[in-house]
């Protein structure tokens, strides 16, 4: 029996014209994962609000939507907090008490159950989870991967018959993100229960997904098998989301089912390469002009805390993109912290030799005041030329009368940028800038990046996204316990590692040498 | 810290510090007053360790001379001068009496409200007040943590705007005061914001579907329900002494202490078992460990 039976759903959001969910029909089965991915706005949360019905936003709806076979909205909202669990984005903002296990416990309080039903849940969602160390820890002590496992978790004690997540890794780094969903995946296979899933991140979703749903632009695209489904949405905009192996088998012209792990895309690259050696990279001129510089630096956060930086030395060249990799807690955004000058080292110097160093934050919204986009950046300068430049150089053109709040992620990352570019910086530091992008946000971002480089910036990145340091960066570098053990440019930073290294070398490693992005390995197997 | 008095259940041991404190602050008998200064400085003790007690010595000493020289200066009731004033008021023994053994009942509480503190965590008080209103509890639970999130999305707001020259530190008075009320209204719209989640995250969760229960860590058992009989008779047989007038304290005009009789010593030795209750809990189980090691 399908878990949901979606029938010509069509809805449009008020005051608009164009319909969020254009006519879609589809039946989710019961005890799989199914995946629904789109680019940013193609109505994959939308859609999956309305499988909730406390959740559905108000609007024009058409169509029905069984669950179970039954109407949604002939279940009672006590049933369907119970059978229906829903994980949100944001890890933070949907925990609702102080600590660990009042969070746990909130669902079945709510739902009235006594002591002892509540008690055995608990205890069962805690020790399935293996949460006995966070306990009675505040929530406000834990990491975002932990967060989110509590959301998972709290979701779950409820003992429901589906959980919908609605893209539950995109503020997760990449190992937190990797573990979030093998708990999911083991969660459905312990349990056959049904999980509804939207992620932008796919290169470890896709793989563990049963069904594939693509929207665009509110509509139903593709759904099936996700080798076969892959393949019939080669030309969408979600396509530079996909993850490498799909991409190089379909700009080869593979045929039959795509693959889609790391194993099954060598399996194929084997049998297709001819080419054994990509050219080495054309080393990029850097200028030899120091931009910053952090000398010898020692960090802690407090007198008795262990050191985070310990001797790390740094020189950033003036107009180059410098990538700083590594993993949570190896002092990537104290280093940040230190050339923006929000940190003081307790040994060691840091000089940026009278340049203007300013540093976006990682939240967009945190820069945000005023009631629409043109506004927000008179704010800083009202000069009518640095205001054009900066709106076509962002391109911010279309939003400039649109309030801040409401237009897209990137549009709200781009604002922000803008903002920070008003105050005439030399050095800008991005702390996490690819968090929650997809694939085509991603692109732009890159381009952008390079466009600001053209004029003269120098571009200090911190960042977990090994597919974006490697396609934008001049330079990356490896931090590890305080200090940078490799730095080098990203060809041979990357083709050198191997297990910090992007999907692209992972799949032609021995192949292909020298390769490191999904385009430079097309290439090769084109020739 | 591995007291056994602090793992009872929350009711038993908020009945025991409500009965310690209120007793401290009602009879204002020097032995009393002495037992429970001495209970309580031995519990701190116990919960925080000696040294922590050792600083709290440091203001306790002086604020205990200050109180009682404080009263003497400005309270001249009593009928045994001591000396005069040079403004031709007496300094009286009874003042000086009273005084400090005041300030030794405002110390004792003091310290009592520390162990308080320690022993009665968040969760234990939101257990205790989940069982008088499910919606009280979760109300304050909420509160514990939107409040500390608050104060650190402005700290983070703040750094940011800095980048910008926008913080809350730069700039000239005015200039300031101006980029702190900005700072303050992206924090409004970002509470706004992330409380929408919050609330459809309760909602997803059947909030308001159904009558509200609360969860609660702790359990009921015989060891707390015998600890609250205990208290209660402790308290019914001090109190039963000071109303018969078996102790009996007076300071103005003239001081008066009952002596120790029979009933007197009854009553404080009632008193001293409520007082040193923690101690005795931790006394029997270290024995019962002492007893279990050598069986071994």
């Amino acid at each position: 029996m399908a878990a949901f039976e979606i029938r010509d759903l069509s809805f449009t959001y008020p005051n608009e014209n164009k319909p969020a969910l254009d006519n879609i029909t589809m039946s989710i089965p019961e005890g799989r994962i199914t995946l629904i991915c789109g680019a940013s706005g193609s109505g994959k949360s939308t859609l999956l609000r309305r499988l909730k019905t406390c959740l559905a936003d108000h609007g024009k709806a058409e169509g029905d939507v069984l669950f179970f076979g039954k109407a949604l909205d002939d279940i009672g909202q006590a049933e369907q907090a119970r059978r229906i669990g829903f994980v949100f984005q944001h890890p933070d903002d949907q925990i609702v008490t102080d600590k660990v296990f009042h969070e746990l416990a909130f669902g079945p309080e709510s739902l009235g159950w006594d002591q002892a039903r509540m008690r055995l849940a608990v205890a069962e969602m805690a020790s399935y989870f293996g949460l006995d160390e966070l306990f009675e820890k505040n929530v406000a002590e834990l990491s975002g991967g932990q967060k989110q496992l509590i959301n998972l978790a709290s979701a779950a004690v409820l003992r429901p018959d589906v959980l919908i997540l609605d893209e539950p890794t995109s503020q997760l780094d990449p190992i937190a993100a990797a573990d979030f969903l093998g708990t999911l995946r083991k969660m459905s296979e312990d349990l056959g229960l049904t999980v509804i899933l939207t992620e932008h991140r796919l290169e470890e979703a896709l793989p563990m997904a049963d069904m594939l749903a693509v929207l665009d632009e509110g509509r139903l695209i593709a759904f099936g098998e996700p080798k076969k489904t892959v393949m019939q949405v080669k030309n969408s905009a979600v396509f530079e989301s996909m993850p490498a192996a799909v991409q190089i088998f379909a700009a080869v012209d593979g045929e039959g089912d795509a693959p889609l792990t790391v194993s099954d895309a060598r399996a194929f690259i084997a049998l297709r390469a001819r080419t054994s050696v990509k050219g080495e990279q054309p080393s990029v001129e850097t200028c030899p002009e120091t931009a910053a510089e952090l000398k010898n630096c020692w960090f802690r956060y407090e007198k008795n805390a262990p050191d985070i930086l310990r001797g790390l030395s740094l020189t950033l060249h003036k107009g180059e993109i410098f990538a700083l990799l590594g993993g949570n807690g190896s002092g990537k955004s104290t280093t940040a912290g230190l050339l923006s000058g929000r940190l003081k080292p307790y040994r060691g110097k840091v000089k940026t030799n009278g340049l203007r160093v300013a540093a976006l934050p990682q939240d967009p919204r945190e820069l945000f005041v005023k009631d629409t986009v043109l506004d927000e950046l008179k704010e800083l300068n009202p000069e009518e030329a640095s205001l054009s430049h900066v709106t076509e150089l962002l391109e911010l053109e279309g939003v400039l009368s649109r309030h801040p709040f409401d237009i897209s992620g990137g549009e709200q990352q781009r604002l922000a940028l803008g903002k920070v570019l008003l105050t005439a910086p030399d050095v800008l530091l991005l702390d996490e800038p690819t968090k929650g992008m997809d694939g085509e946000f991603k692109r732009r971002f890159g381009e952008l990046l390079s466009r600001l480089k053209a004029e003269g910036k120098t571009i200090f990145l911190v960042s977990h996204d090994i597919e974006f340091c490697a396609q934008c960066a001049d330079c990356c570098a490896l931090l590890f316990r305080g200090e940078i053990v490799c730095r080098s440019a990203p060809r041979k930073f990357f083709s050198g590692n191997f297990f910090y290294t992007t999907a692209a070398a992972r799949l032609s490693r021995g192949m292909i040498e020298n390769a490191v992005l999904t385009g430079e390995v097309i290439e090769c197997l084109k020739q | 810290m591995n007291d056994a008095f602090s793992q009872l259940h929350p009711a038993a041991s908020f009945a025991f510090f409500v009965a310690v404190i209120t007793l401290t602050m009602l009879y204002m008998h020097p032995v009393l007053l002495i037992i429970s200064l001495a209970a309580a400085a031995g519990y701190v003790c116990i919960l925080k360790g000696a040294r922590h007690f050792g600083k709290t010595l440091i203001y306790l000493v002086p604020f205990l001379i200050f109180m009682s020289v404080l009263n003497a200066l400005f309270n001249h009731a009593g009928v045994t001068p001591l000396f005069y004033l040079s403004n031709g008021n007496a300094v009286t023994k009874e003042a000086l009496t009273f005084g400090f053994y005041a300030s030794v009942m405002l110390s004792a509480v003091i310290l009592w409200f520390e162990c308080f503190n320690v022993v009665m965590t968040s969760d234990k008080l939101l257990c205790l007040f989940g069982r008088l209103s499910p919606s009280v509890s979760l109300l304050l639970s909420m509160a514990l943590r939107f409040v500390p999130k608050f104060g650190r999305k402005i700290r983070s707001i703040d750094a940011a705007r800095a980048q910008i020259g926008q913080g809350s530190a730069q700039g000239g008075f005015i200039r300031r005061v101006k980029n702190s009320m900005k700072v303050l209204s992206v924090t409004l719209t970002w509470a706004l914001e992330s409380s929408l989640t919050a609330a459809n995250s309760m909602k997803s969760r059947g909030y308001g579907a159904a009558r509200r229960t609360s969860f609660s860590l702790y359990r009921f058992t015989v060891r707390d329900a015998v600890t609250m009989v205990l208290c209660a008779f402790a308290v019914g047989v001090t109190a039963a002494c000071v109303v018969s007038g078996g102790i009996y304290a007076r300071y103005y005009p003239s001081v008066i202490i009952s002596g120790f009789g029979g009933i007197p010593a009854l009553g404080m030795a009632a008193f001293a078992l409520l007082c040193f209750l923690p101690q005795l809990f931790d006394a029997k189980e270290a024995l019962v460990w002492r007893r279990l090691r050598s069986a071994i």
